[in-house]
């Protein structure tokens, strides 16, 4: 190895170590009655989805598994949280308007049954997150339930 | 001759992309009996027929615009759905991103002023409140 090849990776892992001093925020806050699951009834098995699949990004208890600590994978995994609960927050169910609401389920509809969600680049690292069609059919007929349901 | 292949597989699969990526044809709706039959108010059906019809329709050749709203299909929607797609519709045009950029850059003239973005947002929130009984 010659002495530029060797300075760069020393560089690099400099740069790689300095970078662990900056971390995002966590996302873990209690869970309070606002929590979706306290707000509706909501079939056990689509209950577990929601939870395994779509809390990580969508709620305000991500799971953080060793790697998170990692910069600059703790920013990719801030980047995504900040982004899902934007779009939807199950921890902050309660506090959405009915027309809101039924508007989210819509979503999840949406984006479920596009396969759009969960996105695959969460699937590759969590393999039990990915949906099978009979799991794809439950959310969408929950999420139409639910909707009929708001309307009265 | 491998590399030759996989150069060929490449310019056909960017081909293919390209046709996924073709604007649609723009197709003004020309009166009611051509398009979908909607109990909307003029002023609210001139700005949809304008800006949003070539995509969001049963003609569309954007299989992707129809899943996500298809008002060819609205009066056999759920009211919950209906909701639902108000909602996204005022969402959408309020952030800008309908019509979408692409889309704009071959036809400006289909883009919202602020006017009829408010016109459509004050429809939607008519249209939600009755629909939620409130």
């Amino acid at each position: 190895m010659n002495k530029t090849v060797r300075t760069i990776i020393l560089l690099l892992i400099a740069a790689f170590a300095i970078m662990q001093l900056f971390q995002p925020e966590r996302n873990k806050a209690a869970v309070t009655n606002d929590d979706i699951v306290f707000q509706m009834e909501i079939p056990q098995l689509v209950k577990k989805i929601i939870i395994t699949s779509c809390y990580d990004c969508h709620s305000n208890q991500t799971r953080y598994p060793w790697y998170a600590s990692l910069s600059p994978i703790s920013w990719m995994i801030s980047d995504h949280v900040e982004d899902g609960k934007e779009a939807l927050n199950f921890s902050a169910w309660g506090q959405y308007s009915r027309r809101e609401q039924i508007s989210l389920l819509d979503d999840i509809f949406n984006a479920v049954s596009s396969k759009g969600m969960p996105l695959m680049s969460y699937i590759i690292i969590h393999k039990d997150a990915g949906l099978f069609d009979y799991e794809i059919e439950d959310v969408c007929s929950w999420t139409e339930e639910a909707a009929e349901n708001l309307m009265n | 001759m491998k590399r030759l292949s996989l150069l060929s597989v490449l310019l056909v699969a960017i081909i293919f992309a390209f046709q996924a990526f073709k604007a649609p044809e723009h197709n003004y709706v020309v009166s009611a009996g051509d398009g979908p039959e909607l109990d909307f108010p003029e002023e609210v059906m001139a700005i949809l027929e304008r800006s949003c019809f070539d995509c969001h329709t049963a003609e569309s050749s954007s299989t992707k615009a129809k899943a996500k709203l298809n008002f060819s299909k609205w009066n056999k929607l759920k009211d919950s759905k209906k909701v639902g797609k108000l909602d996204k519709i005022c969402k959408e045009i309020k952030e800008g991103k309908m019509p979408t950029k692409k889309y704009l850059s071959h036809y400006p003239e289909t883009k919202l002023s602020e006017k009829e973005t408010a016109l459509i947002c004050v429809w939607v929130d008519e249209e939600v409140n009755k629909l939620l009984g409130d």
